[in-house]
């Protein structure tokens, strides 16, 4: 890893936070009976961890032939999921629908951005079979086009989230939802977030922050990568 | 989290987006322009840009034909940079992405894009030798007039308010007004058809070179584009020149043709963005790994967008004519 030291130990320490957090909610949410996307935590779990081991390689926990098989699995998931979404909703829900096929998007492209990085990294030295040595990417260098589609489409679901993350600021958040006493013109975000579950979403600030900081962090990592 | 954000937007009612349509649109542009600043930040962590040669090589090289106060100013603040680059370069980073998360923070809109306006004459000054204007270099095709300067312009256009009693034709004018707008737009686009067929842009080999140029450090299939495009270029260089002035001058003029009209020269500055980003710049040297930003081209793109010429005051125009008649 070229550039300070620090930098990519600080980006490591977030990843680190974040895979911990969302560990913790993917426990906690079937404790306290509140919602949560499973299947994006379980996504953010597993890249947090990826990436603190491509960026620290002391903080490598799996074979990169492993980590790869995850990320391929993770692709298919969110690729399938977008497609069933689509041939389900296109055409028959409200527009608001259009942008739940982005959630299933957004996070295949993560995916293919981290089996990107795996293909495009050389590894570190023949004895440390899962630590990688994060930099130009040598046999890819020819579709360095990818890591700039990767990193248009994580800036802008980063930008997209603060820009949410500010209107959710706003509303009142509400641990049960909106019941008959509910102030009227405010609509809570905790059941807003649920969509049109009954429970109440856990902590829906947090998991867009883990999302931001997963965008940015591997939006680094591709820029050292182009 | 997409899934929460995406609730937050779908709880709006169809009535209110309906009135917030045109307003939408601006706030869609200035998360575009967050996006810019956001890449910008990004690339401000490229390994080179930590090093000394960022500031004493690449930033200074910029002060080369400047005045010579203009030039010495532009060398000791490279130099210092140089000199600090590790400071330097994670203050840049983080007050880009600082820009970039204010933008798309709402309540710190106007202070992020205030703060981008300063930001933008800086770098102007300091990284880009006030784009290329004062030493005799600047074209288009190679980013003119800086591409910085062009996110203070979207700064000023997509400010956040509204000057009463007013009909806006395009997103650009619901803040400083339609003469302001237009002004702008006049000035920025007859600018660059200016450079075009200024001096030494004028030499048969002038566009070849640039082109050429560009190529050295890209990957193979955007170096074989550039070797492509170079001799397609040879010798034609005058003639070209003074065509990409003719197109420019039309866009530049187009703000004041009817919508129709003006939506067809629009156009034309959406492709020439996008034909100078590709073809002119390389996508702002982003593959080399010192690029510093995108450059200009998706730049001109938002501004142009910010200039199309919406239905509602296509509508108006249409009334209004009819009323005269």
């Amino acid at each position: 890893m070229s550039g300070p030291g620090w930098l990519p130990d600080s980006f490591a320490g977030i990843m680190v936070a974040v895979s911990t957090y969302c560990s913790a909610r993917l426990l906690l949410a079937r404790h306290m009976r509140r919602r949560i996307n499973v299947d994006i935590n379980i996504a953010h779990v597993s890249m947090g961890v990826a990436m603190a081991g491509m960026l620290v390689p002391a903080l490598t926990t799996l074979p990169t032939g492993l980590w790869e098989a995850v990320f391929v699995g993770l692709a298919a998931w969110f690729g399938w999921q977008s497609t069933v979404f689509v041939a389900r909703h296109v055409g028959e829900g409200p527009p608001g629908d259009l942008h739940h096929v982005s959630h299933y998007l957004t996070h295949l492209v993560m995916s293919c951005a981290m089996l990107y990085m795996y293909f495009a990294a050389s590894p570190a030295s023949a004895t440390n079979g899962g630590g990688m040595a994060m930099g130009a990417a040598g046999g890819t260098a020819d579709y360095v086009g990818l890591p700039l589609f990767f990193l248009a489409v994580l800036s802008v679901s980063a930008v997209w989230h603060v820009d949410r993350l500010s209107v959710l600021s706003r509303q009142p958040v509400l641990v049960g939802g909106g019941g008959p006493g509910a102030e009227p013109g405010h609509v809570p975000s905790a059941t807003l977030a649920a969509g049109r579950g009954s429970q109440p979403f856990l902590a829906p600030r947090a998991e867009m922050l883990c999302h931001i900081a997963m965008c940015i962090t591997m939006g680094y990592m591709l820029v050292l990568m182009l | 989290m997409t899934d929460v954000a995406v609730a937050v937007s779908a709880v709006r009612s169809p009535a209110v987006g309906a009135r917030r349509g045109s307003r939408d649109v601006r706030r869609v542009l200035q998360l575009l322009l967050a996006t810019a600043w956001l890449v910008d930040g990004l690339l401000q962590f490229q390994p080179f840009m930590f090093t000394r040669a960022f500031g004493t090589q690449m930033l200074a090289g910029t002060a080369q034909g400047n005045p010579s106060a203009i030039a010495h100013s532009i060398t000791w603040g490279d130099l210092v940079v140089g000199h600090h680059s590790v400071v330097a370069d994670s203050l840049f980073a983080g007050l880009q992405l600082l820009i970039a998360f204010g933008i798309a923070w709402r309540p710190a809109l106007k202070a992020a894009l205030a703060l981008s306006m300063a930001w933008s004459v800086v770098v102007w000054w300091f990284g880009e030798g006030l784009g290329g204007l004062f030493s005799g270099t600047a074209n288009p095709v190679s980013g003119a007039p800086g591409a910085v300067l062009l996110y203070a312009v979207l700064a000023v256009v997509l400010w956040p308010a509204d000057r009463a009693g007013t009909n806006p034709r395009f997103v650009a004018a619901r803040a400083v007004g339609t003469s302001v707008a237009r002004g702008v737009w006049v000035v920025l686009w007859a600018l660059l058809a200016w450079f075009a067929v200024l001096g030494v842009n004028r030499s048969p080999q002038r566009l070849n070179q640039l082109v050429r140029q560009m190529a050295t450090g890209q990957p193979r299939w955007l170096a074989g584009l550039d070797d492509h495009v170079a001799g397609a270029l040879a010798q034609r260089g005058l003639g070209v020149s003074v065509a990409l002035a003719a197109a420019l001058g039309v866009v530049a003029v187009g703000v004041f043709l009817p919508p129709a009209l003006a939506r067809a020269t629009t156009a034309l500055a959406l492709v020439l963005g996008a034909a100078i980003w590709v073809l002119g710049e390389n996508f702002g040297g982003i593959f080399t790994g010192t690029g510093t930003d995108p450059s200009s081209g998706p730049l001109l793109v938002l501004i142009a967008a910010a200039y199309w010429p919406s239905q509602r005051s296509a509508s108006a125009e249409l009334d209004r004519q009819s009323v005269a008649a």
